[in-house]
């Protein structure tokens, strides 16, 4: 697979100062420099559970962080409300350096971060309307206020017949809604989701995604989103990191990583989301190289303005190869399209790899489709 | 009542019934008083609680490992002083109930503990995540959530102390147990040893129905 050569335009885990999406001048809502977070581990092994992670959310996006399991994202996003402490690094929420504050002080300001679980970790020996009270009754609201904050919220996510329902009695879907019923009670201006879905069906997924945006617009939310889920974050972030072993791979709008991914770890993370998969008897049924000849698969992504069909033939033309369109496609990402193509490429390796580089020069992405397969 | 005794034996198994309910009620009142609070002082401050402290945690286990590993018979006799002390005698159905409700404080401090360990630490962490202090976790998320389970200890630490009681009325602390012992056996009188047997063995059936129909009520799973 080496004969693909990377990306165009690598990616760095970008400056927070500059990152792309925060307003001028503005403040990012939730800005985090060099977090590290160490675990001692069996035989005084240390696992880095974070090394080194920078990320800057601007108010009222939905960032997305995606990455496999044991990635570090959960300890990530327990680092922004400080329910891990980072060994090294620094934590600003709102403007505000919370490793400097003191108990009092941080728990006052958790309150105006919500926080949503994949597990909904709902109390199963409140009802509904008494969940949703709890973070008002800790914050000592009286209780008429609380009362009518309650409503508010379930009307909100559309729950207010189940308010004296209890959790064990509701659906995945609803008890993920009372989470975020619960989290919005105190008015908080960041919503962290921590694998908000992973929990529930793909429809049941689509509904609460659809909520946490329209919530966002409404309510002028900043969300931190978890997922092990591209599809999750092609369907609502504005942005995205991608992290590995504890560090973040790349970070940019989620059109541009997902038409220009530059780490492999997100091609294939993408590969499963928007790729192709063609069957396996339309590959067999290909024809054989020729001597000398090799054949490959390739999956060719295009966001620019480049018309394919004129670029295809070019490359034939330039490298003296053939070009077979197994299939194609129109996707859109954030309501921007890009075409997405199953080639089968026969040709001298030499001049496969020039092609190939030529395409990615032109910046289209191309990808093994085999991998992607 | 149990129409084939002899109405004084009646009697006397009526006072020694009233004797028994008040040993464990007693014991089981004060023992549920303190275990409480000792069992949220070891549920906190044990490993990953919310206030971890080896200083506090490890010698109040000990204490509570040594009355619970040591038999009741000589606990019994072992604090006869301390019993003294609080109850001004140390015989008697009141002078009883104090080593009984000692012995029960250890049982149920575990019990419970056991019963907060089974929280889900998610709803704990919800909790935090929502600012709630150590204080407001312990009372409004571990001992809701726990209430089934601190039900369901209960239930068994009553039904344990049936059986103590009949020990503690080797020292005077009369009850059924006692009454069983003294004409039953000692006077050849198997018919009062059968009458004490089904006696208990109704008593401790309906503690445990009871103790499960509540705990089912409580579950909201
Ligand atoms: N409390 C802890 N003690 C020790 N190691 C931990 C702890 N929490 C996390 N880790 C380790 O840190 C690494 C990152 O864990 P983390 O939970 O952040 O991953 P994740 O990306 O959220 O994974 P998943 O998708 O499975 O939830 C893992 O190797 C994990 O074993
Ligand atoms: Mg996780």
């Amino acid at each position: 697979m080496s004969a693909f050569p990377p990306g165009p335009t690598p990616r760095q885990a970008t400056d927070p100062a500059q990152a792309p999406g925060s307003a001028q001048g503005a403040e990012p809502a939730i800005q985090l420099r060099n977090l590290v977070r160490h675990f001692a581990g069996r035989g005084g092994v240390a696992t880095k559970a974070l090394d080194g992670v920078s990320l800057s959310v601007a108010a009222g996006e939905i960032f997305g962080i995606v990455g496999r399991s044991g990635a570090g994202k959960s300890t990530l996003i327990r680092c922004v409300n400080l329910l891990e402490r980072p060994t090294e690094g620094e934590v600003r929420v709102l403007g505000e350096d919370l490793l400097l504050l003191g108990d009092r002080a941080l728990r006052e300001r958790r309150r105006s971060i919500g926080m949503v679980f994949q597990h909904f970790n709902l109390l199963s020996s409140r009802t509904v309307a008494d969940n949703v009270a709890f973070p008002l009754e800790v914050a000592g609201v009286p209780q008429a206020e609380r009362k009518a904050r309650v409503a508010e919220v379930l009307g909100l996510v559309g729950l207010a017949e189940k308010a004296d329902a209890y959790p064990a009695q509701l659906s995945g879907g609803q008890k993920q809604r009372v989470g975020i019923a619960r989290a919005l009670a105190p008015r908080p201006s960041i919503l962290l989701c921590d694998e908000a879905t992973s929990a529930l069906d793909p429809e049941t997924t689509h509904d609460i995604l659809g909520l946490i945006r329209r919530l966002r617009d409404r309510l002028d939310l900043t969300v931190l989103l978890i997922t092990h889920e591209m599809a999750v974050v092609k369907e609502i972030c504005d942005r995205v990191a991608v992290m590995e072993a504890g560090k973040v791979l790349e970070e940019g709008r989620v059109f541009d990583v997902f038409t220009r991914p530059s780490h492999p770890t997100t091609r294939s993370f993408i590969a499963g989301t928007i790729g192709h998969s063609v069957p396996r008897g339309t590959v067999a049924r290909l024809p054989a190289p020729q001597p000398g000849e090799e054949k490959r698969l390739l999956q060719v992504l295009f966001a620019g303005p480049n018309s394919t069909r004129a670029v295809i033939s070019e490359a034939s033309r330039r490298f003296g190869i053939d070009l077979d369109i197994i299939s194609g496609r129109i996707d859109e990402i954030a309501g921007e399209p890009f075409g997405l193509m199953a080639l089968a490429a026969y040709g001298p390796s030499a001049q496969l790899d020039a092609a190939t580089a030529w395409f990615q020069e032109l910046g289209l992405t191309v990808t093994p489709l085999a991998e992607v397969n | 009542m149990i129409p084939w005794l002899s109405p004084a034996l009646q009697d006397l198994f009526i006072e020694s019934a009233i004797e028994t309910a008040m040993m464990v009620g007693g014991a089981a009142a004060i023992a549920i008083l303190f275990g409480l609070p000792i069992a949220l002082l070891l549920h906190a401050t044990g490993k990953g609680g919310l206030a971890q402290s080896g200083l506090v945690n490890r010698p109040l286990g000990l204490l509570i490992n040594a009355v619970r590993s040591t038999p009741f018979i000589i606990l019994m006799v072992a604090i006869v002083p301390f019993t003294r002390l609080v109850a001004g005698t140390s015989i008697g159905t009141t002078a009883a109930i104090v080593p009984l409700a000692l012995a029960a404080t250890a049982f149920i401090s575990r019990l419970f503990e056991s019963a907060f360990a089974e929280v889900d630490r998610g709803v704990v962490e919800a909790a935090r995540a929502m600012g709630a202090t150590r204080m407001q976790i312990l009372l409004k998320v571990v001992v809701p959530e726990a209430l089934p389970g601190l039900i369901a200890a209960i239930t068994v630490m009553l039904v344990s102390l049936v059986g103590f009681s009949a020990m503690a009325g080797a020292v005077g602390g009369g009850g059924l147990g006692d009454l069983g012992i003294r004409f039953g056996y000692q006077r050849f009188m198997p018919e009062v040893m059968a009458s004490v047997v089904v006696i208990l063995i109704l008593v401790v059936q309906g503690l445990q129905s009871l103790g499960d129909w509540l705990v089912r009520r409580v579950r909201r799973r």
